[in-house]
């Protein structure tokens, strides 16, 4: 693989939350959501990011769209600082960074028609005149393979499939360089999941664009993404690409998180490990490494110290005293 | 092999059920004929509005009339007619005989009850127990769905569990009676998948140890496939296919089970494109005259838009509602 710069470089991202201030809490309680994360996503490529609810995969969106002001660390796009643009600069910048949501019955307004839908994003960016954003508009309706009387049309006219469509579409008029998918198939029927992922794929290849997804579901993965990066409580845990993590997952988590996916053929099942335990709240997370209450291989060591990431080979890294 | 020799625990035979409004009356099962073995486990699959939760709160006859009016057909469990049975006899029943486990643990738990009550209401509802008995009871519950600490646990709140502990506090009511049928609708959608595999091997274990029915409704057929000994397939009120677990995978015919097969994502493949179904599942309200799946079917015949097929068997224990297969029987 030729060396392409990043397009996006996150850095030792932290965000801690604290509710200092609420009368109702212990005085200084922090909530380490984001836990010193770094990744690079290469121009072009699809990087997944997986994990379990509550392991802090939307807020790392939700951080690189700067909708929330990370605690520490760097986020470089195009390398350009985020967090150092401000005002009418960063306000710009937004416009190459968009995002999918995962639930197209929400994150739709109901009293909008789908013209104004798609048109605001341009208006706010002060893009085109009327002619030229309607024949955008059309175009990209087009793309997404949304029929013609669409945009007159309201969201509840809408099933979920063609919501998400939508929702695709506002993401993709604005012309973006990276697009972020938070979980973008999971409120989807299963007959639908399919048909959205071919379509993700299709206008990535299409427009070259550079996706961040975020999806607790490997199989997704497997269809799209380049690299992966598997997140628990806060941290990314093992890293690499897909090739790499698919055919020899090193982390205890991961190789967990393979063998609880139900496999769609009774005639092979293979024998699972099943993690004992929930996953620890992130408001009290265990010492030492995350994983050790529920990992099948911890040792005296992971309860006291925290792994660090080690490389196992180029590209794919773990964090695991297994490895050290 | 399941076949039934025996009188099945629960049959449901031809039923149909629409939910009647003054405007409008919509038709959303349609001919529903399915029975359940003793100490089977058989999966109800289908998308998002194909009728197959009504289906599961229709036997538990938990619907109201009005919307819900049934039209027709029979639902027997243990040779009883339960669309005949007075409301009183239905709650003997309920939670007693049948029981059910809903999809979100995070909805169907009262939030200002302790635990320990709301595992021994049921109890206490079917059973004379004293005090001491209940408890002990409850605490043998928790115990057997695995909540660490049971005894200490009796006295907190549903909001201080999370999602997978909730559900083991569901199962928990669900089969605190001995129920001979467990109705799980959805059960583990809702939760992550880590937690899935922990409350998938919980009922295969609790089921080998009670020997109860289970009927899973679920839309994920890689659950279904681990789990249940046989499927029926549900597309927009009506059942389009009904096979044992590995005939269904290994020759699907009624084209909908072939295209969600093929439209599943599969973890070890790699083709990078996925097979898909054209199109969207019809609203009830709107169904397509003939076939109900036929506009998004890939190999639609003009009978297919005229009529609907009926559902014929084809194999021994394998129906199927499709006009290519009752061609080929003729």
């Amino acid at each position: 693989m030729t060396p392409i710069k990043p397009l996006l470089q996150v850095d030792n991202l932290k965000k801690h939350f604290s509710d200092e201030g609420s009368i109702f809490s212990r005085s200084r309680d922090k909530l380490k959501a984001v836990d010193g994360i770094s990744f690079s996503i290469r121009e072009g490529d699809i990087y997944g990011l997986v994990g379990e609810s509550g392991c802090g995969k939307t807020t790392v969106a939700r951080l690189i769209l700067r909708l929330i002001t990370p605690t520490s660390g760097s986020i470089r796009f195009d390398d350009k600082d985020l967090l150092s643009l401000e005002g009418e600069a960063q306000r710009a910048y937004r416009k190459y960074i968009q995002m999918i949501f995962q639930d197209p019955y929400s994150s739709l307004n109901p009293r909008w028609r789908v013209h104004r839908i798609l048109e605001e994003p341009l208006d706010a960016h002060g893009i085109g005149t009327q002619i030229e954003r309607k024949a955008l508009i059309d175009g990209i309706i087009q793309k997404v393979g949304l029929p013609d009387d669409t945009l007159r049309r309201y969201p509840h006219e809408f099933s979920g499939g063609q919501r998400q469509r939508i929702g695709i579409a506002r993401a993709l008029v604005l012309n973006p360089r990276l697009i972020i998918c938070d979980e973008p198939i999971s409120a989807l029927d299963v007959s639908i999941q399919a048909q959205i992922i071919n379509l993700l794929k299709d206008l990535q290849e299409q427009y070259n664009l550079t996706y961040l997804l975020i999806t607790h579901d490997l199989r997704v993965v497997n269809y799209l993404c380049d690299s992966v990066g598997v997140m628990y409580l806060g941290k990314i845990v093992e890293q690499a690409d897909k090739k790499d993590v698919f055919t020899d997952p090193a982390h205890p988590y991961t190789q967990a998180l393979f063998s609880a996916i139900p496999f769609p053929d009774p005639e092979n099942i293979s024998p699972r490990i099943i993690l004992e335990g929930d996953v620890p709240s992130p408001l009290d997370p265990p010492k030492g490494c995350h994983f050790h209450t529920r990992c099948p291989k911890a040792m005296q060591r992971c309860r006291e110290e925290e792994p660090p990431t080690v490389k196992l080979t180029d590209s794919h890294s773990c964090a695991c005293f297994l490895y050290t | 092999m399941a076949i039934q020799e025996h009188d099945p625990l629960l049959s449901v035979e031809h039923l149909s059920l629409s939910f009647e409004t003054t405007e409008s009356s919509v038709v959303v099962l349609d001919d529903i004929s399915l029975a359940i073995g003793k100490d089977e486990i058989v999966a109800l699959v289908g998308e998002s509005g194909c009728g197959k939760s009504v289906t599961a709160m229709s036997i538990m006859r938990l619907l109201h009339s009005p919307p819900a009016q049934y039209k027709g057909g029979n639902i027997y469990f243990q040779g009883e007619d339960l669309l005949k049975s007075s409301d009183r006899h239905l709650r003997d029943i309920r939670g007693n005989r049948i029981s059910m486990i809903f999809q979100e643990p995070m909805t169907s738990l009262n939030p200002v009850l302790t635990i320990g009550d709301q595992v021994a209401e049921s109890l206490t509802l079917h059973n004379k127990l004293t005090k001491e008995e209940t408890l002990k009871a409850v605490v043998d519950l928790l115990e057997k769905v695995r909540i660490p600490g049971a005894r200490q646990r009796l006295k907190s709140f549903p909001t201080q569990y999370s999602g997978g502990m909730r559900q083991r506090i569901m199962i928990a009511m669900a089969i605190s009676c001995k129920p001979d049928l467990l109705i799980a609708d959805e059960p583990t959608t809702a939760l992550d998948v880590t937690i899935q595999a922990q409350i998938l091997e919980l009922l295969k274990t609790l089921k080998r140890e009670t020997s109860m029915s289970i009927l899973l409704i679920t839309h994920d057929l890689g659950v279904v496939a681990e789990f249940s000994e046989r499927i029926i397939v549900m597309y927009a009120g009506q059942i389009v296919e009904s096979a044992s677990t590995r005939e269904l995978f290994k020759t699907p015919l009624h084209p909908y089970t072939q295209g969600l097969l093929n439209s599943l994502p599969k973890l070890h493949n790699l083709e990078t494109r996925l097979k898909t179904i054209e199109g969207y599942v019809p609203s009830l309200g709107k169904l397509p005259v003939g076939c109900h799946f036929h506009p998004r079917c890939s190999h639609v015949m003009p009978i297919c838009r005229e009529s609907c097929p009926p559902i014929i068997e084809i194999k021994q224990g394998h129906t199927c509602r499709c006009f290519l297969q009752s061609e080929a029987c003729v």
